[in-house]
């Protein structure tokens, strides 16, 4: 779907929440138009975003912005896709989601290439977000 | 080699942030499903929740009908990243249809109106009509609107009843872990020959509040 369609499903599902409406239809409208050129969207960088938004005159808690990502990357909206990785103090690596739904059921996480037991993975495992296959493709097929 | 921005999120920040928030309390699990039987159980979850809300407001409920009742179920379950939608075209108009990646739920939905065989209805329309039964697609779910009183009562009968019934091939019924209410049948689907699960799911809807406003406005009714 395209943008306008975008934005009208999600004036749509939010009507009762005009916050979340704005933050969903402004992080929405960034990543269509900026696709291109985005291949690790941190939270923080999200935050600078909404902030710098002129129409976003409020600015928005952790747990609203989080909703909005939780809405965006799922099968509706379809905008991000949510990636995962680890560090290990010096280098990254990228981790599939079955790695870490393992580490969640097992409360074990092992280091990729040397196998030890990682005991504080929750804090060295990190979510980032990139534009989803779904978005690339559409803008691909409307170019 | 760099280091990844540190602006990232945490696994344990973000199970901070989401931990007392009914909507994204399990934006974690719902993330990392990936396998049919995952989706299913966390839809539950998600179905259950959303019930409750309902269930909480249900004196403003009372003039409700399957419809309106259904689409709420629809709206919570997509602003939390599902993609629902009520009256979809899947063999037909189909109550509720909730699709995530390569996995599909289908339910109907029904005001349990004092018998049986319009719930009946309801399981014919959904295992004979819409449901295929194929794999990531072999979960179903019947939701009962209950405006009686004694939901127990009705939703045992209607156990017994189903489970009574010649059509379902190699039937087995089973409790809900999650829910005494609720309950599950299991039984061959005749479109794909292969098993097919259904959860059966009440909705609280009684109101007749016996305290002294009550009893005041039952008799300028």
């Amino acid at each position: 779907m395209n943008l306008d369609e975008l934005l009208e499903i999600i004036r749509e599902d939010w009507k009762d929440f005009p916050v979340h409406k704005s933050v969903c239809q402004a992080i929405s409208t960034y990543i269509y138009n900026n696709s291109h050129k985005l291949n690790h969207i941190s939270f923080a960088s999200i935050k600078v975003l909404l902030e710098e938004d002129p129409i976003n005159d409020n600015p928005s808690s952790d747990l609203i912005i989080l909703e909005a990502i939780q809405y965006l990357s799922g099968s509706r909206a379809n905008v991000l896709d949510i990636k995962f990785e680890f560090y290990d103090g010096n280098d990254f690596y990228q981790l599939d989601k079955k790695d870490v739904a393992e580490a969640e059921n097992t409360k074990e996480f092992f280091h990729p290439i040397n196998g030890n037991n990682i005991e504080d993975f929750s804090e060295k495992i990190f979510m980032y977000f990139v534009p989803s296959k779904h978005l690339i493709s559409t803008l691909h097929e409307s170019a | 080699m760099s280091q990844p921005d540190l602006s990232d999120l945490s696994l344990a920040q973000i199970k901070l942030i989401c931990r007392f928030n009914p909507r994204v309390k399990n934006m974690l699990s719902r993330e990392l499903v990936d396998n049919y039987s995952d989706f299913v159980a966390q839809l539950y979850l998600d179905i259950d929740q959303s019930i409750i809300k309902i269930e909480d407001g249900r004196h403003l409920q009372q003039d409700s009908g399957e419809d309106l009742l259904t689409v709420q179920i629809v709206n919570m379950l997509n602003l939390i990243g599902y993609n629902a939608s009520h009256d979809k075209e899947k063999g037909g108009h189909v109550d509720l249809v909730v699709e995530k990646d390569e996995f599909t739920w289908l339910g109907e939905a029904k005001i349990f109106g004092g018998t049986n065989t319009y719930l009946w209805e309801g399981i014919l329309q959904l295992t004979t009509r819409y449901a295929t039964g194929r794999p990531n697609a072999n979960c179903g779910g019947l939701v009962v609107y209950i405006f009686d009183e004694d939901a127990k009562s009705i939703m045992d009968n209607w156990a017994t009843y189903i489970s009574n019934k010649e059509d379902l091939e190699d039937y087995k019924g089973s409790k809900c872990p999650k829910n005494p209410l609720a309950f599950f049948s299991q039984f061959k689907n005749k479109v794909s020959g292969l098993e097919y699960k259904v959860r059966h799911i009440p909705v609280l809807l009684h109101f007749n509040p016996q305290d002294k406003s009550g009893r005041r406005r039952n008799k300028t009714k």
